[in-house]
């Protein structure tokens, strides 16, 4: 008789899967992992896209029609945040002018994110020299303010969003492959990406499939929070008059033509541009906070 | 029966999920050894951290802790610290975590002598040499100015140990100390653990999941098992005639180094925490020898000359539980 | 088992090899981690190296992998010899053929966000099962170590860390090697799974026909896996032999130290710094 039982050499069942989760609960769970200031944060933020997705239903004037007779008013009935000096309704021009606003730093961010990305995991994979490279070339970048490379790309281009979004992708892809890169070289160290090695994957099926995905929830907190980063820096190129040209507007064009009006006694324009500006970047940045503590405790 | 260094009586700690540790009782006197021997996640850390009220936010500790003549769970505030820092040292698995990595080892073992217990800088460095250099740390003068990442595991650990004994505690914990050891150091930090422990006679709670190895070095060992202390004996007693099924189970499926077995027996399946085990005995879904009152009724501990153990079929088995590999081959 | 290995031929056969880092703390200097290490190991055969920690065994296995380029030497696997340039896919994939290896920490070395049933087929793929077949195969896999075919779709986060291992050892089966190299296989698991980790690798080579590099500073689980052994100091061998030989009568002072270490009972710890004190 052996006392202790018969080595059967098969583990007892380990705990249930949940494969499908319902769309509901998986809001709810976001919710939850959110908290408050998040989700009051996230609700904002999916306000303001909606509201620049049907800007020109929701504008209850045309933003761009001079009306001379209504010039320059404060709030009132008709026009509940006033007019500008052409007699253009301030709050149609800022549902309209959320669109650039909005649509501007999507695609800074989009185009650094993933040059920034790809640059950091082709070093952190490759190493030795082409780490070396890389990073000389980032560092040099990164030396550059920001503005300065929109700046340039506007003097090349000439004043408008793309000489600016060029400018801006440029000047953020080194942010994004610097933290990208040290993240990516502490995920390149562990076991497993030497186990994918060794059994024959290749190095692009390496970054793309085991670095990439693992990366993904700190690479979307970092991107979020260069989103914010990315709204003031255009707004301050606008509010230098090398952004948005007229008639198109964003908030940080009116922040402009809103400060001449206030000189005049109608601060309506620029206060409301402003806070909204502020507002955005708050909401951004707690909800970057939020995912940033995710991605910490994903392991 | 208040006399005992360290008295644990009905210790039971709780978390949202359900019940950790449950209903653990034993004492430590001066100058003796528990072993603790338990699985992963079978609550010895949080047992011991219970002795110094350092369990975790969320946790609900119940039950009767003293140590050193202190109510533990009743200590607040300025006393709680001064019996951590004066009555109990703590040693961890891992030393790096728990020393600051941009402090010199001077700093590290000197200051707290100085701030806290208001020592002379050279009268303290005086001291700290003096137990460097019997913790087997040799050139302690050379080793006082270097850094810790500069430090081996095993050195850093002995650093650890002389950072206790600096304090003069009456009771030191031990949580898996040399786990991340190789065996030369494991036995080198047993060594000295041993031998300061003989010397200054002092209490010693050492966690471990080596049952020879808490057997070898410690008085009396415990075995943990979900939560619970299912066995407690005098070690040589533990070891030649274990009273528990699952203590029996842990000595048999450990390799050894006399002897090649063609198989290992092994104790199926895995451990569990507390709270998933059933009504009955824990145990009992892993056990050879669990019977239907095994999985319907807790069995109570039973104590016999110093000697407890948690099994229904503890009068049954003892003496017939296997002690090594052999005597399940020759059995089986 | 294995007893007459030596007269077969080596699937792996190591002459000479030699590791030197750059000293991080001195510019220009070197810390040498491995120095001059040989052996072979038959088909079949179940090899150990032993040595207590930075003594040189995952630098060794390292480059046997090509993790690691040697600064010396030359290894011979499976008839081939390799060169120590750093390998591209196709090189890999051959040698994936030939040589597995199994991680210690049994957390950090399976992706944490590909499901159990996907880190086998992976391997399965880059093997080239034909990918009609690959299910089946995956399911024979995860019986083969002991696993359910539920357990294939769960999150390497939701197994325990003996299950892990399994899933690391069906992955390196995946791929049919000749050689298995176990760093520390089972180092990190509780006692009751290492047996139950144990067996597996005993039933596996034999049913495979698997040869084993096991890799461990703790001599009694090299007694239960090993035919032979080799103990390694310094970067260096001191000796080496049929395991149950170089345990009951070990020559070297080294590998008497590193068996006095282990826990037994009546088992007493000594310092190595000290003369041994009077038994108590
Ligand atoms: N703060 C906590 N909240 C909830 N559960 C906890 C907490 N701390 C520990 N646990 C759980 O309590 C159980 C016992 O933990 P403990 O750390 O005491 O185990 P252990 O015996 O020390 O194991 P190991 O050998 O792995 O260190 C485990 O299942 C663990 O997951
Ligand atoms: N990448 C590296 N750079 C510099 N030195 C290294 C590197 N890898 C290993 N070493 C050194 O080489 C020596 C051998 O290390 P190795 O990891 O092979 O030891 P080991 O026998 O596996 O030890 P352990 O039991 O601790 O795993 C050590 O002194 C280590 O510090
Ligand atoms: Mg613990
Ligand atoms: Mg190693």
């Amino acid at each position: 008789m052996s006392v202790i039982s018969p080595p059967t050499g098969r583990l007892e069942a380990g705990p249930a899967t949940r494969r499908r989760t319902p769309v509901l609960a998986v809001a709810a769970r976001t919710g939850r992992r959110l908290g408050a200031s998040g989700t009051v944060a996230a609700a904002l933020l999916a306000v303001l896209v909606l509201v620049a997705a049907f800007a020109p239903v929701i504008a209850p004037f045309d933003p761009t029609a001079p009306d001379l007779a209504n010039a320059l008013t404060g709030p009132g009935a008709t026009h509940w945040l006033g007019t500008d000096a052409l007699g253009r309704d301030t709050l149609s021009r800022l549902i309209v002018g959320s669109r650039i606003t909005l649509v501007g730093p999507i695609l800074v961010i989009a185009v650094s994110t993933a040059a920034g990305t790809a640059l950091a995991l082709l070093a952190a994979y490759a190493g030795g020299r082409v780490d070396m490279v890389v990073s000389r070339v980032l560092d040099v970048l990164f030396a550059v303010p920001g503005i300065v490379f929109a700046l340039v790309t506007v003097a090349i281009a000439g004043p408008g969003l793309p000489g600016v979004v060029i400018g801006l992708s440029i000047a953020y892809t080194p942010y994004v492959a610097r933290v990208v890169r040290s993240a990516a070289l502490r995920e390149r160290a562990l076991p497993y990406i030497d186990a994918a090695w060794v059994t024959g994957r290749s190095g692009l099926s390496i970054c793309l499939r085991h670095l990439l995905p693992n990366l993904a929830p700190m690479i979307m907190a970092q991107a979020v929070s260069a989103l914010g980063l990315a709204v003031v820096d255009i707004a301050a190129i606008s509010f230098l008059g090398l952004g948005v040209q007229p008639p198109a507007t964003d908030w940080g064009l009116m922040v402009k033509s809103g400060i001449d009006t206030a000189l005049r006694g109608y601060p309506t324009e620029a206060l409301a541009a402003a806070v909204l500006i502020a507002a955005f970047v708050a909401a951004i940045t707690v909800v970057s906070d939020r995912l940033t503590e995710q991605a910490g405790e994903l392991r | 029966m208040n006399d005992h260094l360290v008295d644990v009586k009905g210790l039971c700690i709780d978390a949202p999920v359900g019940r950790l540790v449950d209903d653990v009782s034993f004492h430590i006197d001066s100058g003796e050894a528990l072993g603790v021997v338990g699985e992963s996640g079978s609550g010895k850390s949080l047992t011991a951290r219970a002795l110094i009220a350092l369990t975790a936010d969320g946790l609900r500790v119940s039950g009767s802790v003293r140590v050193a003549g202190h109510d533990v769970p009743g200590l607040r505030g300025r006393a709680l610290r001064q019996f951590r820092g004066r009555s109990v040292g703590m040693i961890f698995q891992d030393p790096r975590a728990h020393i600051n990595p941009v402090r010199s080892i001077g700093d590290f073992l000197v200051e707290p002598l100085v701030l806290e217990r208001r020592q002379r800088p050279d009268a303290a460095r005086r001291r700290v040499l003096a137990i460097l250099d019997e913790v087997g740390v040799s050139d302690g003068a050379r080793r006082l100015r270097q850094y810790p990442h500069e430090l081996s595991g095993g050195l850093l650990q002995r650093v650890m140990i002389a950072s206790v004994l600096a304090a003069e505690p009456a009771l030191i914990l031990a949580d898996e100390p040399t786990t991340a050891l190789d065996v030369t150091s494991q036995a080198d930090v047993m060594a000295i653990l041993t031998e300061q422990r003989r010397e200054r006679g002092l209490a010693l709670l050492f966690i471990t999941h080596d049952l020879e190895l808490a057997a070898a070095t410690c008085d009396r060992t415990a075995v943990m098992y979900a939560g619970r202390l299912v066995e407690t004996a005098d070690s040589t007693g533990l070891q030649e005639r274990p009273g528990h099924p699952y203590t029996s189970g842990l000595m048999v499926s450990r390799p050894s180094i006399d002897l090649r077995a063609t198989r290992l027996p092994v104790v199926p399946g895995r451990p569990v925490a507390a709270f998933e085990a059933g009504p009955g005995c824990a145990f009992a879904p892993r056990c050879p020898h669990a019977q239907t009152a095994c999985e319907r009724e807790r069995p109570e501990a039973r104590e016999s000359g110093g000697t407890m153990v948690a099994c229904h079929r503890a009068a049954e088995l003892a003496g017939s539980l296997p002690t090594t590999i052999e005597e399940v081959s020759v059995h089986g | 088992m294995a007893e007459s290995t030596l007269e077969r031929t080596p699937v792996l056969s190591v002459r000479g090899l030699s590791k030197r880092f750059p000293d991080p703390s001195r510019r220009g200097a070197f810390t040498t981690a491995v120095d001059g290490v040989g052996f072979d190991v038959a088909a079949g055969e179940s090899l150990a190296i032993v040595g207590e920690s930075g003594s040189g065994k995952t630098t060794v296995a390292r480059m046997l992998m090509g993790l690691e380029t040697p600064t010396g030497g030359e290894i011979t696997v499976c008839g081939r010899v390799r060169d120590h340039r750093r390998p591209g896919r196709g090189e890999r994939r051959k040698r994936a053929r030939e040589l597995q290896i199994v991680f210690q920490d049994p957390y950090s070395s399976l992706d944490p966000r590909r499901r159990v049933r996907t880190i086998v087929h992976d391997s399965l793929a880059l093997r080239g099962v034909p990918a009609a077949s690959r299910g089946a195969v995956v399911d024979d896999l995860l019986e083969a170590v002991g696993l359910l075919a539920r357990h294939g779709d769960l999150y390497p986060r939701q197994l325990s860390g003996g299950q892990r291992q399994r899933v690391a050892i069906a992955r390196a089966l995946a791929l049919d090697p000749k050689i298995l190299i176990l760093d520390e296989a089972v180092a990190a698991l509780d006692v009751s799974v290492q047996a139950q980790v144990l067996n597996l690798l005993a039933d596996l080579r034999e049913e495979r026909g698997l040869a084993y590099l096991f890799i461990s500073h703790d001599l009694a689980v090299v007694n239960q896996i090993s035919d032979r052994a080799i103990v390694l100091r310094n970067g260096r061998i001191v000796e080496e032999g049929p395991t149950p030989r170089l345990l009951a009568d070990p020559q070297h002072a080294y590998t008497r130290q590193l068996r006095a270490a282990v826990p037994r009972p009546g088992w007493v710890p000594q310092r190595r710094d000290q003369p041994v004190p009077a038994a108590r």
